[in-house]
């Protein structure tokens, strides 16, 4: 468990570089144009991968509490745009525009996997290895 | 240097990497071209041209709107106006709130083609707006004059071309299967970007060219 969390600060930069690939492969390769929702988690993603790799090389645990807050932002965003697609109706034009996964995703895995939910998954484990970082 | 260090480094440096290959693959990869049988959809300028460029599009999207106000002008001025482009419109209606508009504008195209562009160019602007009364499309209609009013009413009473919009939905998503979505853009059945005239004008030259 020492082990883990030695490297915690590392995986959760893992992560945010995953999203980061995942997401300019999606908006800047396959050009699919992000809607306004994926332009807040993007907000709070993009960051999160310079500092926490910046942190991850100098070992520097006090990042925490920069990065902590903008993985938590990002996950609310996530998980208000997941339950959107479950709820349409929590979901109107005004908060979302007409992108194409705003409202409408791009996929379904099992019927409910949707893009979103792999952002906020991405966000909360983000969040929790920050916080196990901590843990002496 | 440090073991976590190297490690920081050598997972940047592969990320970078794959990015890269990533974009080499997909931008070096030519697109399938598909075959559209487009007779009966919307269709403006030389009915003889060499090239047919198609548009997928939903018109309370706001990407559509982008692409109607900034690319399509270039288009239409560098391409149709000189005969050597067809443009053909597949009008769908996916977005809640949608239909009435894409009636409305069918409407439009059926009975005075030639006012249909200014029409969807003022429907389009509104695409944020939550839902577009029937009262405004008819009120639009008179603004942008030119335009059969009663029987644009009439049309709107009883959803005259509903039919036609669910027959274009299935199209459309034949055509783009798992990638569905608008606005969509074909030249000659090649799919490209509606992000950027260039874009367009890059697929439409390489056509020329090969055609002369």
């Amino acid at each position: 468990m020492k082990r883990f969390r030695d490297y915690a600060l590392f995986l959760a930069w893992t992560v945010s570089l995953i999203g980061v690939i995942v997401s300019l492969y999606f908006g800047e390769i396959l050009q699919i144009e992000p809607c306004r929702l994926c332009w807040y988690q993007r907000a709070f993603l993009f960051p999160l991968v310079v500092i926490l790799g910046i942190a991850a090389y100098k070992d520097d645990k006090k990042i925490t509490i920069y990065a902590l807050p903008l993985a938590l932002l990002g996950a609310l965003f996530a998980l208000y745009q997941t339950l959107g697609h479950w709820f349409p109706f929590l979901l109107n034009s005004s908060v979302c525009g007409q992108g194409k996964e705003c409202g409408a995703p791009i996929f379904f895995i099992l019927g409910f996997v949707s893009f979103p939910l792999f952002s906020a998954i991405g966000f909360i484990l983000i969040a929790g290895l920050l916080f196990l970082s901590q843990k002496k | 240097m440090e073991r976590k260090k190297i490690l920081v480094l050598s997972t940047a440096a592969a990320a970078i990497f794959f990015l890269i290959i990533g974009a080499v693959y997909h931008f070096s990869k030519e697109p399938d071209t598909v075959v559209l049988e487009t007779i009966g959809f919307p269709s403006f300028g030389n009915r003889a041209a060499k090239i047919e460029v198609v548009i997928i599009e939903d018109f309370r999207c706001c990407n559509c709107k982008e692409f109607t106000e900034r690319v399509f002008p270039q288009i239409e001025a560098r391409y149709i106006e000189s005969g050597q482009v067809r443009f053909t419109i597949v009008p769908v209606a996916f977005i809640a709130g949608s239909k009435p508009i894409a009636n409305a504008a069918l409407d439009v195209y059926r009975n005075s083609p030639e006012r249909f562009f200014a029409y969807v160019k003022e429907i389009l602007p509104r695409c944020q707006s939550n839902e577009i009364p029937s009262s405004t499309l008819l009120q639009i209609a008179k603004m942008v004059g030119g335009i059969d009013l009663a029987q644009l009413e009439n049309c709107m009473q009883t959803n005259c071309h509903y039919w036609e919009l669910e027959k274009n939905l299935q199209w459309a998503q034949a055509v783009m299967g798992k990638d569905f979505g608008t606005p969509a853009l074909y030249v000659n059945g090649k799919p490209t970007s509606t992000r950027s005239f260039e874009a367009v004008q890059s697929r439409i030259d390489q056509i020329l060219n090969e055609v002369q």
